[in-house]
């Protein structure tokens, strides 16, 4: 059985990854050929002579508005207005906080009427544990931690050394720790699985134990670390060279070869990873990482009867060079001088600001943010004919990067500066008849885009006053909300867990997180009890305090009541003619009127959508 | 709005297909009357209105399933019998054995690959993994569905079951032609309708939908972008299968159906299959899955739950109770039923483990229904089930997946040559690489 769910394990894998290059995500390739487009549509508005009419952009909040702006008005691309404060309320609580703001505190947003009451807004939510509880999510999804092997075959990390990560990821970023050296803590965790904080992303790339070679856990720990903290995959160079695979792919690989990146995985070659319990029924591992002082280097002998699932690696002998930057070991602490060589990079700072541009705009300045084509992002040595620049703003990356720098790696500045920049506080309405698509890449305006599953469930409950109770295995208490959990399919909520799936979690191991609809999904949210009890004017099992049913028995009059959920659901009033509308729809059951308009809000387009 | 992760990056289908500004040829291809297509002028057979395509993941053995033959590997229960040419083991097929008349057998198939991944890859769009190309190339049922959907309420294309994470998609297609994914349960597809307010359900329903209309209204005429106009058309396409017994009724699986066809999961995916055929509504291509053929150990072994009696039996079951049902409600002469895997396995004796590895040089497909001629095998292969030694059809070669797929196209009526050229990838889309340049195309002699 061990081979098929192996097999299994490799079927699954092949579409969601491409097995010649393990760690490849299909959706990055995919948006490759979309995104080439779009630079080229932007290179063209950019260049287009002759048509640089005057726009009227916003005043300048910090650098980034200097730039945004600037490359605006030169290039004849009008922006977008202004988010009004109902739009401000609601996108900056959903990407502060992972859910939209409650009735309370949109009143409380809409009736401060002091001069800085967004900064403020923002200063309070970035000291807020839903601040803590978002951005930790963002970094589990990312590094993929999850516990479990509902598709993945043998993918498992054991509870402790789960639940010790999860302390440390939320310490890192309540703390606002440096992330450079938050990066070099991944790089270097050591110790037993059992009692190490950090081991986790480690851990989740040594899969298959006893049928892998070593040699493959370092190559996939070479690929995590340029992936997350470099902002490329450099796996596909990892079973074969890069010519003849990727000239159509990155211009930069293409002419790296195989020798080059076991070279950079050579890093890893003093790392020991031994193995204490494999109990995959109870899906319980525990490792050890240590690392010797002497010895390593990357040799390609391995066991023929573990070989693992890259190719053979004929003729390998590679001692470590990291060739980004020319660097050698300068300690017998190979890993180590991995972390140190790796955050000493400029592309380490620029990788990592990127990023987080990337989860508040949609799209990287360079895009996608794993998607780095090295080739493609200087100016100053554009590439050939047929590859457009990759970067959009090289000036305020840069600049960026800088500022991310001098902070002392600080990520809590850099999404302050961010969310507080009058470019990010663009509205989503644009006139239709005036929008081309490669103003996209101008930032012209703030792209809507369908809540993630966590966020919809989470505003769903938010939205309703019905918070569920979710208990996770292995771990004592109870959350409140899906972005607190630590992964997919870790809640003991069968219903949460099942609603969620529809909606797009995916499982970090197989299934990438989705925020495409599906039709399974809208007719799950349509119809569930997870959302449809959620929605009654009255008590049930899912709410038994829902806002709605306090409105009704308050006395409250249809208007207000109506008025109190469009706040609560959309953060703003209903237009007259919405009123009149739901006003017209009245039935003599008023209970299931309400009912039926607190449904109505939830799958409206600007509830499903943050814009 | 929040980036998703990374690699999950912010994708709309519309937008990719119609985002370029530079590509004046970024035409809507939404239907094929949208695409630039060339073609070599074939006449498809157009013999079938709907493809129920059965995905035995894992590779099946071929002498243990379609090939069988005497050997000193067969169990002593192997009981294999003799039907004109065609061969079956009475044990593993008891149904099946009864319905030879109806069954077409290829013997002489020969897979390109011998890795599950990159041979699943095959088998489901007919095109090689090609790492820069593998997320937009459609699985065939996509194809099917662009070709030949929209014809009613049903998407045009469902997968039951399916591999986890393991199924092609759509690709460059439309979302229309994404597959209708879902695990079929007992009580029917979940969510279709529900019961919350008695007797007044469906009137609320249709109340709160048509408020959401009212308010939606302008965001439907004015998306903020094309990700939130995607979303509303699936919300209008949702609608359409709600409280809709007819639908309600595909996913619906009576006791006695359920005990008749096995009571497994896979018996539940060949009701779904035959309902949705046969219901006329618009379904032109049901994907099944039948996973577990990846026999390297102990592949007859009583305590192995997946052997091949097990996995035979349940093949046995579903299948003959699908095609016998769609014969008594006169569909089958319009449904194609195909099934295979994406490799056969080791011949001659088991392996030292009891069972047989990979083996991509022979293995064997079955058709039925559909216009196909029953009763009758392709290609022969020699003692061992090593070798093909009569490939049995005129182009006297090996049987590839791309000839098998230019027969599902040939028999839905989609001309398997054609060859989209305004894709959005920017290079042409061949529905069967090779088949342009005639160098594969259709088993005519499947057909009657």
């Amino acid at each position: 059985m061990l081979l098929w769910v192996a097999g299994y394990a490799a079927i699954s894998r092949a579409q969601s990854q491409d097995p010649g290059c393990p760690a490849y995500p299909a959706a990055a390739r995919v948006n490759l050929a979309r995104t080439i487009r779009l630079d080229q549509a932007y290179l063209a508005q950019h260049r287009a002579p002759g048509r640089h009419t005057a726009v009227a952009v916003p005043p300048s909040k910090n650098v980034i508005d200097d730039w945004i702006f600037k490359k605006m008005s030169d290039d004849g691309v009008q922006p977008a207005p202004l988010t009004t404060d109902n739009e401000f309320v609601r996108r900056i609580y959903l990407d502060l906080t992972g859910r939209v703001p409650t009735f309370e505190q949109v009143n409380a947003f809409l009736a401060d009427t002091s001069a800085g009451k967004r900064d403020k807004l923002i200063d309070t939510l970035l000291a807020s544990p839903g601040y803590v509880d978002q951005f930790s999510f963002w970094f589990r999804k990312r590094l993929q931690v999850v516990r479990g092997a509902n598709s993945g075959g043998s993918v498992t990390i054991g509870i402790p050394e789960r639940n010790h990560f999860y302390s440390f990821i939320q310490q890192f970023v309540q703390q606002d720790r440096p992330y450079d050296a938050f990066a070099r803590d991944l790089v270097t965790a050591a110790g037993d699985t059992d009692t190490a904080p950090a081991t986790a992303p480690l851990s989740r790339q040594v899969t298959d134990y006893y049928q892998t070679a070593q040699q493959d856990f370092w190559d996939n720990f070479t690929d995590l670390f340029t992936t997350q903290f470099l902002g490329f995959h450099s796996s596909c160079v990892s079973c074969h060279n890069g010519r003849g695979h990727l000239e159509k792919i990155s211009l930069y690989l293409a002419p790296v070869n195989r020798a080059q990146f076991w070279q950079l995985s050579a890093f890893f070659s003093r790392t020991r990873i031994q193995i204490v319990t494999d109990d995959q029924s109870a899906y319980r591992r525990r490792l050890i990482f240590s690392d010797a002082t002497s010895g390593g280097g990357y040799n390609g002998i391995v066991n023929p009867a573990a070989p693992g699932p890259r190719p053979p690696r004929t003729g390998a002998n590679a001692q470590p060079l990291y060739w980004f930057t020319g660097e050698t070991p300068q300690s017998d602490f190979w890993r180590g001088e991995w972390g140190r060589a790796m955050t000493a990079d400029p592309q380490f700072a620029l990788a990592g600001v990127n990023y987080v541009w990337a989860y508040f705009f949609g799209s990287g300045i360079v895009d996608p943010p794993d998607g780095w084509d090295l080739a493609r992002v200087d100016p100053a040595n554009p590439p050939p004919a047929g590859w457009p620049l990759q970067i959009s703003h090289p000036e305020l990356l840069h600049q960026l990067a800088t500022l991310f720098k001098n902070s002392g790696y600080s990520v809590k500045s850099m999404v302050r500066l961010i969310v507080s920049s009058n470019a990010y506080q663009l509205s989503s309405r644009y006139p239709a008849a005036n929008w081309q698509p490669g103003y996209e890449r101008y930032f012209a305006r703030h792209e809507a885009q369908r809540l993630t599953a966590e966020q919809m469930f989470d505003s769903l409950t938010t939205a309703t006053g019905t918070e569920p109770v979710l208990e996770v295995d292995g771990m004592p208490g109870h959350f409140q909300y899906a972005n607190q959990l630590p992964h997919p399919h870790s809640t003991l909520d069968y219903q949460t867990d099942s609603l969620l799936t529809s909606l797009g979690q995916g499982d970090w191991i197989n299934q990438l997180p989705s925020n495409q609809p599906s039709l399974y999904g809208v007719l799950d949210f349509f119809n569930s009890g997870s959302v449809a009890l959620r929605t009654q004017a009255w008590s049930n099992a899912y709410s038994p305090q829902s806002r709605l049913a306090i409105w009704v028995g308050s006395g409250l009059s249809d208007a207000a009541v109506i008025n109190n959920i469009f706040l609560a659901t959309l953060a703003r009033m209903p237009s007259s003619s919405e009123m009149s509308s739901i006003l017209a729809a009245r039935q003599s059951n008023r209970l299931l009127w309400l009912t039926s308009v607190q449904w109505a809000l939830l799958q409206k387009s600007d509830f499903v959508f943050n814009y | 709005m929040a980036r998703d992760c990374c690699g999950k990056h912010r994708f709309t289908r519309r937008h990719f297909l119609f985002g370029s500004v530079g590509a004046a040829s970024a035409a809507l291809l939404r239907t094929p009357a949208d695409a630039a297509v060339a073609g070599a002028g074939v006449t498809p057979r157009s013999t079938a209105k709907a493809c129920i395509f059965i995905n035995l993941a894992g590779g099946p053995s071929h002498l243990d399933t379609f090939d069988a033959k005497d050997g000193p590997w067969n169990p002593a229960d192997a009981d294999i019998r003799q039907y004109g040419n065609l061969y079956l083991s009475y044990r593993y097929f008891p149904m099946l054995s009864g319905m030879t008349s109806d069954l077409c057998i290829l013997r002489s198939c020969t897979s390109w690959e011998a890795a599950h991944s990159r041979g699943q890859f095959y088998v489901q769009t007919a095109h090689t993994f090609n790492p820069a190309f593998a997320p937009v190339l459609p699985h065939i049922g996509a194809v099917a569905a662009f070709e030949l959907g929209g014809k009613g309420p049903l998407p045009p294309y469902f997968s039951v079951a399916p591999t986890l994470g393991g199924e092609q998609t759509q690709g460059f297609l439309p979302g229309i032609d994404t597959p209708f994914t879902f695990n079929p349960n007992s009580s029917g597809l979940p969510n279709l309708k529900h019961d919350y307010y008695g007797p007044d359900s469906q009137n609320f329903f249709t109340s709160a939908y048509n408020l959401l209309q009212t308010l939606d209204a302008p965001l439907h005429t004015q998306p903020l972008n094309d990700s939130m106009a995607a979303y509303g058309a699936i919300v209008g396409q949702a609608r359409s299968l709600v409280y809709n017994d007819v639908v309600g009724r595909v996913f619906q699986y009576t006791a006695a159906d359920e005990a008749r066809y096995g009571g497994t999961s896979f018996a539940r995916a060949m009701i779904a299959a035959r309902n949705a055929v046969s219901a006329g509504l618009g379904t032109v291509f049901v994907n099944v899955s039948h996973d577990g053929w990846d026999t390297h150990f102990n592949q007859f072994h009583a305590n192995n739950q997946g052997n091949l009696y097990n996995l035979n039996n349940d093949l046995d079951r579903g299948l003959a109770n699908l095609i016998a049902d769609l014969k008594v409600s006169g569909h089958l002469d319009s449904t194609l039923i195909v099934a295979l895997g994406e490799f056969g396995r080791t011949p001659g004796p088991l392996n030292s483990q009891g069972g047989r590895d990979h083996y991509p040089n022979v293995m064997s497909a079955l058709m039925a229904g559909g216009g196909v001629r029953g009763g009758q095998a392709i290609g022969t292969t020699d003692a061992t089930g090593a070798n093909i030694v009569d490939p049995g059809w005129s182009r006297q070669r090996s049987i590839y997946l791309e000839d098998i797929a230019s027969t599902i196209y040939s028999a839905l009526g989609i001309d398997w040559t054609k060859t989209i050229q305004n894709t959005p990838m920017g290079r042409p889309y061949v529905y069967v690489p090779g088949s342009d340049a005639g160098s594969f195309g259709p088993i005519e002699e499947v057909f009657r």
